[in-house]
Formats: C-alpha cells, sequence, structure tokens
C-alpha cells in the first residue's frame, strides 16, 4: 500500500516536470565529452544526501502532517515542520545574533528543501551540470566548491536583502547555481540535452508537413517524435541567470520579502562561479587561463 | 626465381604499389647487385633518381645491356631537349647557369637581368611569345633560379607544349640547388602532368626539407600521400619537415590527424597537445584543441611542479574558511577576531598540506627538500588507464601520509577555529523564540 502511494507520488512529481517543460525546457544531461573520465560519486554522493535528509527528516512531518490536517484537522506535524524549517533553515538573525544553532544554519539549511517538487527540480539540475564540473575539478575540490558557493549564496541572499523580513532560507539551489555558473564559465559551447514539451509536439505536424511536401531535407527526414532537444548551454543559463537578476534587483531596490523563490540567493551563487578557477584540475586551470578549451 | 629477380618484382611491387621511392630504391639496387645484367630493373631504378645525369647513368647502363629497350628509349628521349624547341635554340651557346638567388649579382647582371625582363615583356605585347621565353631562358642563365623569369617562362612554355623544356628550367634550378619553394612546386607539378609520380614523390620529400617552406604546402603534400594510403610515407615527410620547424602547428595537428587515423592514440593525443600548447588563437591550435576534446588530457612536469597552482588550491579551502568565519562573526568581517582568523589561516595551511599528499608531491623545490626521488618508471595519468613521464620528484608515500594527517589535523582545529560561536551554541543553545505556528504561516521560503 505504502509502495503504491509512493509510486503514485513520483508519478505525479513527473508529471509535474513533464507538464513544466512544456513552458522552460527542462535539462536532462550534459551532452559533453567527460575528458578525465571519472565517475560522478561525489555529485551522485551530494544528491543522496539531499534527498535523504528531505525523505526521511522533513517529508515525513510535512506530507503526514498534511495528511493528518485533511482528515482530522490537527496541526501539530505541519507545525513540528514549521518548526523544523525555521530553526535549521537559513536565517539572518539567527547568524547575526547567535541563536539556534549559528552559522552551522548554513549547512543545514543547504540540504533542506521545502517539498518534493522543490528536491527534484534542485537534484535534476545538479545531476546535469554537476557531472561534467566535477570531472573537470575532481571529486574534493567539487565538494569544497559547491560549498563554497552554497555559502556565497546564502551571504549574498543576507547581504543584499534589504528586507525587514527575516524568512527562512532553504534548499541547495544557491549551491547548484554556482555550479551553473561554473559550468557556463567553462564549456560555454556545450549542449544540453533537454525535455521541452512544447517544441515536441510542434514538431509533429512539422514533421508531417514537411513529408507532404515531399521534403528530402532535415526535417522531412527527420522522426515525428522526440523527447528531447538539445539546447546550447549558454542560451540555457544565460536565461537562468537574467530571469534571477531581474527579480533581485527588484527585492534589493524595493525591499519587499513576500516569501517564494530567493532569486538573491541564486544570484550570487551564480557569481561564486568565479572562484571555480581555484577548484580545476591543474592541467585544466592552465587551459582555461591560456583561453583554450577546458 | 633467383634472388636478384625475387628483390626486383618486390622492388617494382614497392614502387607501383606503395610508392615508396626509398625502399624501392634499395631494393632495385640490392637486385643489380646480385644480377647488374637486368636491364629492366636499370629502367626502373632510373625512375625512382630525380637528378637528371644519374638517371641518364642508369638508362644508358640498360641501354647498354639492350639497346632496343624501348622505355629507356623513350625516357632517354625525355631526358634530352628537343632540337626544335625554342630553349634549345637559346641554350646553344649560352654557358650553364651557376648563380641561384643565393648568390649575390653584379650590378652588371642584375642591369642585364631587368634589361631582358622588360625586352620580354614588350615582346609579349607584341604577340611574340617565343621570342619573350627566349629573353626569360636568357635571365635563367644569369640566374637560374630567378622566380619571375621561371614562372612566366614556365607559363608560356606549357602554353605552347613544351613541357620537356619547362621541366629541363626547372630541373636546372633544382640540380643548381635552388632554395626557391616555388620552383620545386613548378616541377611537381610538372612531372604530375606528365604522370611521372615517382619524380613527383622524389621532389616533394626535397621540397619539404628547403627552409621557408609554407606549413599548408607540407600538410597538403602530405594528405596526398594519405589518399593514395600510404600513411607511413606521409608520416615520415611530416616528421621530417617537423625536425627543421619544432613549433608548426599545422604539421603537429597533421600528425595527431595522422596518428588517430592509425589508431594511435597515444601519439595522436601528443601530436595535438603539442599543437595546442603552442596557442588555441590560430586555426590549426583550434583544431588540435577540439580534437583534445576526445582524449584524456596530459599533465605536464611545469604543472605537476608548480607551487602557485597548489597554493591555488588551498586557496579555495582558505576562502571556504574566510567565508564560514565570516558567517560566524555575526556577517561582520571586522570582528572576525584573532581566533578565527587564526582558524582560516590554519584552513589555509592544512588545505595546503592536504593537497601537497594528494594532489600536488612533485613541486618544486620542496619534494626534494622533503627526500623526494624522480621515479624510476612514468607515473599514471588522470584517468590511470596511460602513464606519463616525468622528470620531477615525487615526495615518498611515508611522508605524504604525514603530511595529509597533519593537514588533516589542521584543518579541523582550523574549523574548530572559526565556528568558534556555533559550536559555543551547541554547547548552550539559544533557541529561537519567533517560530510561528501553522496557523500564522503556510511554510518557509524557499532557496
Amino acid at each position: 500500500m505504502g509502495f503504491l502511494l509512493l509510486f503514485q507520488f513520483l508519478l505525479f512529481i513527473a508529471l509535474q516536470l513533464f507538464i513544466s517543460a512544456f513552458f522552460l525546457p527542462l535539462p536532462l544531461s550534459d551532452m559533453g565529452t567527460v575528458r578525465y573520465r571519472s565517475l560522478p560519486y561525489m555529485t551522485f554522493l551530494l544528491i543522496v544526501v539531499n534527498s535523504l535528509v528531505f525523505l526521511l527528516w522533513q517529508a515525513p512531518d510535512l506530507y503526514q502532517g498534511f495528511e493528518a490536517f485533511d482528515t482530522n484537522g490537527s496541526t501539530s506535524r505541519l507545525s513540528a515542520h514549521i518548526a523544523q524549517t525555521w530553526t535549521y533553515g537559513y536565517r539572518v538573525s539567527y547568524v547575526r545574533e547567535g541563536l539556534s544553532i549559528g552559522a552551522f544554519v548554513i549547512f543545514t539549511s543547504m540540504f533542506m528543501h521545502a517539498d518534493m517538487w522543490h528536491l527534484m527540480g534542485n537534484m535534476v539540475f545538479l545531476w546535469t551540470f554537476g557531472r561534467r564540473l566535477e570531472d573537470a575539478c575532481g571529486p574534493w575540490r567539487f565538494l569544497v566548491f559547491y560549498l563554497l558557493a552554497g555559502v556565497v549564496a546564502d551571504l549574498g541572499s543576507a547581504v543584499l536583502n534589504p528586507s525587514a523580513v527575516d524568512l527562512p532560507s532553504i534548499g541547495a539551489s544557491g549551491a547548484i547555481s554556482g555550479v551553473m555558473g561554473a559550468y557556463l564559465l567553462l564549456f560555454p559551447g556545450a549542449k544540453v540535452l533537454c525535455l521541452w514539451g512544447s517544441i515536441s509536439i510542434l514538431r509533429v505536424p512539422l514533421v508531417y508537413m514537411a513529408r507532404a511536401a515531399g521534403s528530402h531535407g532535415e526535417l522531412g527526414q527527420a522522426s515525428a517524435w522526440r523527447w528531447t532537444i538539445k539546447v546550447p548551454a549558454w542560451l540555457l543559463l544565460v536565461y537562468f541567470l537574467i530571469r534571477d537578476l531581474l527579480p533581485s534587483l527588484e527585492t534589493i531596490q524595493n525591499g519587499q520579502e513576500l516569501g517564494g523563490v530567493n532569486n538573491i540567493a541564486h544570484l550570487t551563487g551564480f557569481l561564486a562561479a568565479l572562484a571555480i578557477v581555484l577548484f580545476v584540475r591543474k592541467d585544466l586551470a592552465v587551459r582555461f587561463i591560456s583561453g583554450r578549451a577546458v | 626465381m633467383t634472388d636478384a629477380q625475387a628483390l626486383f618484382r618486390q622492388g617494382v611491387t614497392v614502387l607501383r604499389e606503395h610508392r615508396d621511392i626509398a625502399e624501392g630504391r634499395r631494393l632495385l639496387m640490392e637486385s643489380l647487385r646480385l644480377e647488374p645484367q637486368n636491364e629492366m630493373a636499370w629502367v626502373w631504378l632510373a625512375r625512382t633518381i630525380s637528378q637528371p645525369e644519374k638517371r641518364l647513368q642508369a638508362l644508358d647502363r640498360a641501354l647498354t645491356i639492350n639497346p632496343e629497350n624501348p622505355q629507356a628509349l623513350e625516357m632517354k628521349a625525355a631526358l634530352a631537349p628537343p632540337e626544335a624547341a625554342p630553349l634549345a635554340a637559346a641554350n646553344g651557346t649560352a654557358p650553364p647557369p651557376l648563380k641561384t638567388a643565393g648568390h649575390a649579382l653584379t650590378a652588371r647582371e642584375e642591369k642585364q637581368i631587368a634589361f631582358l625582363m622588360k625586352k620580354a615583356d614588350h615582346l609579349l605585347n607584341a604577340g611574340d611569345t617565343e621570342g619573350a621565353v627566349e629573353q626569360w631562358v636568357e635571365v635563367l642563365h644569369i640566374q637560374v633560379d630567378h622566380e619571375e623569369a621561371m614562372r612566366l617562362a614556365v607559363a608560356h612554355l606549357a602554353r605552347m607544349n613544351y613541357m620537356e623544356d619547362a621541366q629541363e628550367l626547372v630541373q636546372r634550378a633544382i640540380d643548381a640547388g635552388t632554395q626557391h619553394p616555388s620552383i620545386y612546386l613548378t616541377a611537381i607539378d610538372i612531372a604530375r602532368r606528365q604522370k611521372d609520380f615517382a619524380l613527383v614523390d622524389a621532389l616533394s620529400e626535397d621540397f619539404v626539407r628547403l627552409p621557408g617552406v609554407d606549413d599548408a604546402a607540407i600538410v597538403r603534400i602530405a594528405e596526398g600521400f594519405i589518399a593514395r594510403e600510404e600513411a607511413m610515407r606521409a608520416r615520415d615527410l611530416l616528421m621530417g619537415a617537423l625536425a627543421s620547424r619544432p613549433g608548426s602547428q599545422p604539421i603537429l595537428t597533421a600528425l595527431g590527424d595522422l596518428h588517430e587515423m592509425m589508431a594511435e592514440d597515444g601519439e595522436a593525443r601528443r601530436y595535438y597537445e603539442q599543437a595546442a600548447r603552442l596557442g588555441a588563437r590560430t586555426r590549426a591550435g583550434r583544431t588540435a584543441d577540439k580534437k583534445l576534446q576526445n582524449f584524456t588530457p596530459v599533465m605536464t612536469d611545469n604543472e605537476r611542479g608548480s607551487l602557485l597552482l597548489a597554493w591555488r588550491e588551498a586557496a579555495g579551502v582558505g576562502a571556504l574558511y574566510l567565508f564560514l568565519a565570516w558567517h560566524d562573526a555575526g556577517l561582520n568581517l571586522l570582528s572576525l577576531g584573532l581566533t578565527r582568523w587564526l582558524g582560516v589561516a590554519l584552513g589555509l595551511v592544512g588545505g595546503y598540506l592536504v593537497i601537497t599528499a594528494t594532489s600536488s608531491p612533485q613541486q618544486r623545490g620542496l619534494a626534494a627538500l622533503l627526500g623526494g626521488h624522480v621515479p624510476d618508471e612514468p607515473i599514471e595519468s588522470h584517468d590511470a588507464t596511460q602513464e606519463e613521464a616525468t622528470d620531477l620528484p615525487i615526495i615518498s608515500p611515508t611522508i605524504r601520509l604525514a603530511l595529509g594527517v597533519v593537514g588533516a589535523v589542521l584543518l579541523l582545529a582550523g574549523a574548530a577555529m572559526i565556528f568558534h560561536a556555533a559550536f559555543e551554541l551547541l554547547r548552550n543553545p539559544v533557541p529561537p523564540t519567533d517560530i510561528p505556528s501553522f496557523e500564522e504561516l503556510y511554510y518557509g521560503r524557499r532557496g
């Protein structure tokens, strides 16, 4: 019974991801060559740790709390979940005033997520962009860079956000923004395999029209249905950068903080990517500095 | 079949099918040493010789054995200048040319060349092509490899279908030791038109050894060999050219391509790497760099031995410690305090020691200072699938272990110092009091 529920839940998340792919290409995999032929076990480990923290520590209170609320109106488990988020999430007041666990919230908040959708979205991006970056850095340097990007993202959101409201910030997306930024710096010409529902569906009539017109070109010869498209990494990453930049500027200017996505953390995490030159392998650093492909 | 005949047949096969002139010549000479009366061996040997005098000698030997040998007669006739040709007329009285572009001309000779070139121009404009050719040939008697005169003379002789005369002009320049690549290219072109491919190959091999030859021209010649499935010959040609041009990116890239085609990935990678290291701003450099994407990168001793690159990695660890300390100090960098600064310093030094023990055990100076020695065997590459040679000493495993342990202890001690306040909170917790209930809030902000 429990397995069936979990299966239904994961199916629902997969459907959500597919539907979202109608609006924005969802990166699935990096298409580039992994030059050092290393296994991305640190990326995998980070995904496992993030998932376990959510599934074993956060999810029971969150989802069983909602179930209890729907069944008998009890809010105790949901309140426990909120207490967990407010105690271990990143709050500027805790860090400034020495409350809760102080600066350790950097680490706890970095591995916590708001819900399954938040976790899966982040992990898909980490998987897509993290593997090749880990190959370029080696696992331990990649881990240090990942943590540094997360810390800089938190610092940026603390320093640049003038809002008086101090909501807790959770999630790996600050660190993952750093990974994405570093990917953009190191592999701007790379192609990323993306799921993009709208293009996949638009493709069907286009291909059939080309066939009906007797076209022997690429479109006429192509298969009518394809799940994925290849998108230049720079296009995708610059889009994400701009998407974070505009609301961040608005927040910095107006000082409003209503919850939701912490764009300033994403933006500063992205900027932390500049530090990648300290973490890549020695030969790769020399190639990067001398303008060669990495 | 005697040994001499077997060698002869092998030599012919090598020349016909593999177009390997050097090997063909060796086999034929070996055959002739055993059986000097083989007239066809002399004819085939003549085909492997580019110098007319020596070629003629070989043909004469064949005709001594059989004066009716049709191939020898035909080849000898091709070597002799036809009487009716305008060149022969000019050739009758003139002394043998000796001066090339490498020899200084007297003022009188320079004046004479200028006069003859002008006169040729006038004659050409007046429609007297043969007269113009005679003037250019006169110029070539003064300076045997005068580029402009040679270009014009050969072009017009070829147009008038006097290919043998054109060939003689360029061959004379080559025999006189010209260093002009354009003259060799003309000679190659003429030999190709006359379908004398043995001569084409011999001239090509001489051409690539000339100073100042365009790298692209060398690569084109090598590509010609590759197209005829003579990969080894192309390799020898490129290697020969590389010996006099060690910094040529097009040649290095072409060698990389060739080895990749021959499935010799290690060699291919080595040449691509050499080409790319010379700079990725040129076309050949970019090509090599792109090709390298398919290979596991190579680390050089410069990178292995660099202290700067090792400290760079330690700086990354130090930066993380600094940002963490900044947080622990209540987001106020000015109140970091001595303990946290010391923690950052320990993080930097500990990071450096761990990096020295793991990824940088061959730093110049340090490795020797710590009793390191140059490894007897090549060390493992990045992906552990191959080995790379190194001339740098490497710190012994025992000392590396000790450095790693000390580094790890320093990192832990540094972490304890930078999280001074956070550890204090773990000992004496100060729970937050402003946590809202479910009713007050749905849930917190996402990051």
